[in-house]
């Protein structure tokens, strides 16, 4: 007995003064979808192997098995299906990180996340939790083992239940490497549900399915909350807020939700903006996504991120993936160095008018680019070109007499800017009657939980009839724009200006010429 | 004479007339390559080499170089590009698209967006131009958008049309265009379920109650407007 007290002892000792690597090493194990370990060089290559990070919630102490028992169960449906999808036919490349954490039951205090599921006011019920809490589980994790890089997080909820809204945050919105995708044990008893998940928080895709109801609302809608925006970095103060109210600038919500950073949908059919020299632009044939029938644009290829009644023969629902989604297959799987395409979904956004920008020695121009925050190629940085006439004076001679004339000379300055984050905030408590619309496509995309304070505010819980009157908190948004200053100092002068990204890879084409009037 | 001097300076310079200034000229064309020549009376106010300080040739050059621009040769804006002319759909076609793509306009270059849209023989301009007129913030883009769906017959682009109408009151012209065009006879049901969303839509971000709106809907279509707009403002759709 003394012995085993010893060994006891020691075991505690070890227990206590074990590092936290080692620790957070020994509650994490990795799979692969053959049930082998994954390999040290596996782990080490990321951009090769991608990972899937799995968390538990509501899985109590003694369930560790039911957990593992569980992932292996939703690698196995993710991976055992038509090989067309790409869990299954990048299968060798991905790998399944498992990090065991105990907690207590959904709803419960000690619940991982505080995760819980609530009653939802658009589909019965909704998978809930505080996203910020598994953002620090991930970091925590990733500090212990820098190994640990998941391109997608799943946070599986110890519940049989289907009858709810499984729901993803994908990496666009997040504004991080990686998206968070909330399934249960339930939504395993099929195929689709964890892989079509994992597709929104891994790669970045959007749906391209229609909202019963909503087969001729438009994502456009969403544009009346514009005025309510308000840029939380760049130039700002009152000049912005005067500028914001003028519509000198054109940004627009819809663009924020259906034009950042997801590769298969758009605001537009022909998503390259830009013509770009050597390359051939793709265009989304069909209307339709992000829960609107208008506004947004996917490409023709029936795939697993589509559903619904569909008209045309190559849309709508098959385990498989359009021409858009596999381009960025490839990319990720295959030729992860090389951005398939140009970032050219861009546009010049303003000033709009002949807005006296610049009282001082600068103006501001803004860019959009739909491919700022792109999950795999985001832009690196703009190359912004401004021109003017220079007025070059000389002599001119009508015969034997001299006169003052001048000729025009165009002149172009250019700059490379590097991209940076920028964030909006929605200012939720004026939405009146577009609150409720908010509130589905914020549910939707797994935005259900807002800081407010010190503690957090349930979107998805409230009902829309007290929504509409409750102060709610600001929801921030990563944006596809970014506002750059020009160094305008010549009077009543006419600038034009246009820009171009680099993605690393590839330079995309010039916009078109925009232009401002520089007054004093 | 210096303040006769500095108002001819900005006449030259494009200083725009009180017309102008309510019409928010967007574009202007670049102005002509041969020398210029200064009518009579400024000829005697004005400096022959230069202008003011800050405006000598190579004055904006150095502020620009100086914050760590450089001078780059390009060639200068299209004007038949930039001022949107119906010439460039076949000369300058790619160079056209990406400039409607690629840009937003307000005040007089709307009305020749509106011209593309209703007289370019190419489908891709026109639906390009017509997503530029329901991007613009403008007042006027809508009332253009209207007169557009007026001249084109195309299905298409009709429907593109109607999705980018946004009402900004119950009694404006956008509102009383989409109803008139649920109450027509020969209107498309495509055309008209688009019309009772945007509507719904505008209901929505206006605060507007069923109870306010139906009043003016044709009769057949005020019970689909009362169930849309419950069913996307409310309980949703299950």
């Amino acid at each position: 007995m003394d012995f085993i007290k010893c060994i006891l002892i020691v075991l505690g000792i070890v227990t206590i003064v074990l590092p936290a690597e080692a620790r957070a090493r020994a509650e994490w194990w990795c799979e692969k979808h053959d049930t082998s370990p994954c390999t040290e060089a596996e782990l080490s290559n990321p951009l090769v192997y991608r990972q899937v990070l799995v968390l538990p919630a509501g899985f109590k102490a003694n369930e560790d098995w039911l957990f593992r028992s569980e992932v292996s169960r939703m690698i196995r449906s993710m991976t055992q299906i038509n090989e067309r999808v790409y869990t299954s036919k990048y299968r060798e490349q991905l790998l399944y990180v498992s990090h065991w954490l105990p907690g207590g039951a959904l709803g419960t205090p000690e619940s991982n996340f505080g995760a819980f599921i609530a009653p939802h006011p658009i589909r019965g019920t909704a998978l809930t939790l505080q996203l910020d809490e598994v953002v620090k589980s991930v970091t925590e994790l990733q500090i212990g083992d820098r190994r640990i890089s998941p391109f997608g997080v799943v946070v599986l909820f110890n519940s049989a239940e289907e009858e709810h809204t499984a729901n993803a945050s994908p990496p666009s919105f997040l504004g991080l490497s990686y998206g968070i995708a909330k399934i249960t044990r339930g939504d395993l008893n099929g195929n689709y549900i964890a892989m079509h998940e994992l597709a929104h928080a891994a790669l970045n895709f959007g749906d391209e399915y229609i909202e019963a109801g909503f087969e001729k609302m438009s994502i456009n809608t969403l544009d009346y909350l514009t005025p309510l925006a308000v840029f939380k970095k760049g130039f700002g103060g009152w000049k912005h807020l005067i500028a914001n109210a003028l519509g000198v600038f054109d940004y627009r919500v819809s663009e924020i939700l259906a034009a950042n950073g997801m590769d298969n949908i758009d605001t537009t059919r022909h998503p390259s903006r830009v013509h770009t020299p050597g390359y051939r632009p793709n265009e989304y044939e069909h209307e339709g996504g992000m829960f609107f029938g208008a506004g947004t644009f996917h490409d023709r290829g029936k795939n697993v991120m589509n559903g619904g009644e569909k008209t045309a023969p190559d849309d709508g629902f098959d385990w498989d993936h359009s021409g858009s989604q596999q381009a960025v297959l490839r990319h990720v799987f295959e030729h992860p160095q090389d951005a398939p395409r140009p970032n050219d979904r861009i546009r010049n956004a303003g000033p709009l008018t002949n807005w006296p920008s610049a009282w001082g020695r600068s103006t501001h121009v803004m860019v959009f680019d739909a491919d700022k925050n792109h999950q795999f190629h985001p832009t690196q940085s703009y190359e912004l070109q401004v021109g003017w006439y220079e007025r070059d004076w000389k002599t001119c001679w009508k015969g034997f007499l001299p006169y003052p004339c001048y000729e025009d000379k165009w002149v172009t300055a250019q700059k490379t800017i590097h991209s940076e984050k920028r964030t909006l905030a929605l200012k939720s408590s004026r939405l009146y009657g577009a609150v409720g619309l908010l509130q589905k496509v914020a549910c939707h995309f797994g935005l259900d939980n807002i800081k407010s304070g010190d503690g957090n505010f349930q979107l998805c819980l409230a009902p829309v009839d007290k929504l509409a009157t409750m102060f709610l908190p600001t929801m921030e948004f990563p944006l596809p724009y970014q506002d750059i200053a020009v160094p305008t100092s010549q009077w009543f002068t006419r600038y034009y200006w246009r820009f171009r990204t680099d993605n690393g890879a590839m330079k995309s084409g010039f916009t078109g010429w925009s232009s401002f009037y520089r007054y004093l | 004479m210096l303040a006769t001097g500095l108002l001819m300076l900005g006449v030259w310079s494009g200083w725009p007339t009180s017309s102008q200034q309510e019409t928010f000229t967007e574009i202007e064309l670049p102005p002509p390559a041969k020398p210029h020549v200064l009518p009579p009376k400024a000829q005697a106010t004005q400096a022959p080499k230069r202008i003011r300080d800050g405006q000598s040739p190579n004055g904006e050059r150095k502020n620009f170089t100086s914050q760590g621009w450089t001078i780059t040769p390009t060639e200068p804006p299209n004007p038949l590009v930039i001022g949107l002319e119906l010439d460039a759909v076949e000369r300058f076609n790619k160079e056209l698209r990406t400039q409607l793509a690629s840009n937003t306009y307000a005040g007089p270059m709307l009305v020749r967006v509106r011209n593309l849209a209703v007289q370019a023989n190419d489908a891709v301009v026109r639906e390009l131009a017509i997503e530029n007129l329901g991007r613009s913030h403008d007042p006027k883009a809508q009332e253009l958008l209207i007169d557009c769906f007026e001249n084109i017959a195309d299905a298409a682009a009709r429907t593109q049309i109607v999705s980018a109408l946004r009402p900004d009151s119950t009694d404006g012209k956008v509102s009383r265009f989409l109803i008139s065009q649920l109450a027509s006879a020969e209107q498309s049901n495509e055309v008209k379920r688009r019309a009772l969303s945007q509507l719904v839509g505008a209901s929505l971000a206006l605060n507007l109650s069923p109870q306010e709106v139906m009043p003016r809907l044709p009769n057949a279509w005020r019970e689909p407007y009362r169930k849309l707009f419950e069913g996307v403002a409310k309980d949703g759709f299950h």
